[in-house]
């Protein structure tokens, strides 16, 4: 073991989402001082939220990321009409479903093939992987460009979509619109199915962590929106979305302008693996009978396998959106009526990188007098600081700058953090003593 | 027949709505052309490349921040084989034309130079209209196409 002093400064972390740093201090062969530190101002959308009508919030809201903009708008409209008593056709829940699917599709193969797959594979970035792997990479573009065609169908544009509103969406689509796209969908559902395959099949490093799994559960579907919901934990938490902040606190640390959040004291984990975990029954039988064909058995407690339950959610996300939208009709309305009323509403969803909590105050004019939006990397990154002190002590702290400086980031990026919304992009520094 | 790809880049905000108001006017004198494709793309970064069918010739046209004053055109071509030159950060937030550029020399056929057009941009405020000098260099832009693709307006 070293007896000296090493500090490993990562200045800028490279394939992540957004700006931040990491610094780690090894004394005497141990782990003296690990921060991930995010640096990025703080964004203040809660408090340009104050002062406006709760009708402006969907498209307000959808500002916060280019990304996972549908799961921020999901969370604030399920959020109000839970409030408001308003209760949405069954085509509502269903198409907003899709467009969630369509987001989870767009992040995920995103997240894979340009940020994640390269560490796995042994590449710098992605177009170096590309050079030996171009077949893998268009497939994957198209999966991705798919995901932005359903955002679109209902959003009207991909990036920052503008469809939705409190009550349902401000349009239905064309059914010969949405039979063209089922078409696109069901066709594409084997590649979806082959990239599960190939990615359930790689050599993943064996990292055996303890670690809480929190995601919304739903009696009869995989989770995604908030209706007929409750969060669970593998820690037997079964939680009503509004007893959220009984349990789960948020906390200002020095080193980050996002806040680190813990559930009854202790980092958990949410996202894709907290979901596969917690929810593989309500997979369809396709996706599990890939997954139960591999040598990955799930709940899996090793944090490299969330590559593996996004390629899950991608080939759900597909089969959920063709079985949702082949028998599609076109509603007389998109919309039901909503009848504000003053109070406190929570909305809680499945974002594409984990469980994204509201809660917003409304006075009697219908005015947000209060937002507090909890995003999923807000969630993780105590777990994400936890993962890396496991992952570079099982690596094994005497290995060069260089390797730990590399493994720390492949670690961080496994999380697919989005820095830009919990406030953005890793610098690492080691010091060793 | 040498065939030919162009994409504007654009947003609905102000002067970002350039490259989507050269394809419109684009389309209206192109009419007849099988040789000459144009679609408009949300984002510049690697929404183009679904859409990608070979080309012979492969033009971009985009509203561009520099330091030139607003409205000031900006051209250039750059060789295919040099893109691996170009300085790219990968963030899924973050992925531009440069990024998607890279990206694509690996995934698709393209054409051994690429052409770029922009303009400097005033402003792409939420609800504001492109402002009259950028329009101006719409007409400017499209006519200088135009003469490179053989046909008049």
């Amino acid at each position: 073991m070293s007896d000296k002093t090493i500090n490993i400064n990562v200045p800028v972390l490279a394939r992540v989402e957004g700006e931040g740093a990491l610094d780690i201090r090894i004394e005497n062969g141990n782990i003296t001082d690990l921060k991930l530190r995010i640096f990025e101002p703080p964004r203040l959308f809660e408090k340009f939220l104050e002062g406006r009508h709760y009708t402006e919030v969907p498209d307000i809201v959808t500002r916060i990321c280019g990304i996972c903009p549908v799961a921020y708008q999901m969370s604030a409209v399920y959020a109000f009409e839970k409030l408001f008593n308003t209760e949405i056709t069954p085509w509502i829940d269903a198409m907003r479903r899709v467009y969630y699917c369509g987001e989870w599709i767009e992040s995920h193969t995103l997240h894979i093939h340009l940020l994640a797959l390269p560490d796995f594979l042994g590449f710098t970035n992605a177009p170096a992987m590309a050079k030996q792997f171009p077949a893998e990479v268009r497939r994957g573009l198209k999966l991705q460009g798919l995901g932005n065609e359903i955002i679109k169908l209902f959003g009207a544009r991909s990036v920052n979509p503008i469809g939705v509103k409190v009550g349902g969406f401000h349009k239905a689509p064309e059914a010969e619109t949405v039979e063209a796209l089922v078409d696109k969908l069901r066709a594409a559902l084997p590649d979806a199915k082959a990239l599960l395959e190939w990615l359930a099949t790689l050599d993943f490093p064996e990292r055996s962590q303890e670690f809480v799994s929190v995601s919304l559960q739903h009696p009869f579907e995989y989770p995604i929106n908030m209706l007929d919901t409750t969060l669970v934990s593998d820690a037997g938490h079964k939680l009503e979305i509004n007893a959220y902040e009984d349990y789960f606190k948020e906390h200002q640390v020095p080193h980050s302008t996002a806040l680190h959040s813990h559930l009854e004291g202790n980092p958990y984990l949410v996202g894709p693996l907290a979901r596969l975990n917690l929810n593989f029954d309500q997979l369809p039988t396709e996706v599990k009978g890939i997954l139960n064909n591999t040598n990955i058995s799930f709940p899996s407690n090793n944090p490299y396998h969330n590559i593996v339950a996004r390629a899950a959610e991608i080939y759900f996300g597909l089969l959920e959106s063709v079985h949702l939208l082949e028998d599609y009709q076109r509603p007389a309305s998109a919309a039901v009526e909503v009848t504000p009323k003053a109070g406190t509403a929570y909305g809680c969803t499945e974002a594409p990188r984990g469980t994204l909590w509201h809660r917003y105050e409304i006075n009697d004019d219908g005015i947000i007098t209060f937002a507090k939006l909890v995003p999923p990397t807000s969630q993780n990154q105590a777990r994400i600081e936890e993962d890396l002190r496991l992952s570079l002590e099982a690596l094994g702290l005497d290995n060069d700058e260089t390797t730990l400086r590399q493994h720390a980031e492949q670690v961080i990026r496994n999380y697919d953090p989005c820095i830009s919304c919990a406030t953005h992009f890793l610098d690492l520094t080691v010091t060793r003593e | 027949m040498n065939s030919t790809l162009i994409v504007g880049f654009g947003s609905p905000y102000g002067d970002d709505q350039f490259g989507w108001l050269v394809v419109e006017r684009l389309n209206i004198a192109l009419q007849g052309r099988d040789d000459i494709r144009t679609i408009c793309c949300d984002h510049s970064g690697i929404d183009w490349i679904h859409q990608y069918q070979p080309v012979d010739r492969l033009i971009f046209v985009d509203a561009v921040k520099s330091d030139s004053p607003p409205g000031t055109p900006h051209q250039l071509t750059i060789k295919t084989g040099e893109l691996d030159s170009l300085p790219t950060t990968y963030s899924s937030h973050g992925i531009g034309l440069r990024e998607g550029l890279a990206l694509a020399t690996e995934v698709i056929e393209l054409p051994e130079t690429i052409e770029f057009y922009g303009v400097a941009l005033a402003q792409c405020h939420v609800n504001a209209a492109a402002t009259e000098i950028s329009i101006k260099q719409v007409e400017i832009i499209c006519n200088d196409l135009l003469k490179t693709l053989a046909i008049r307006l």
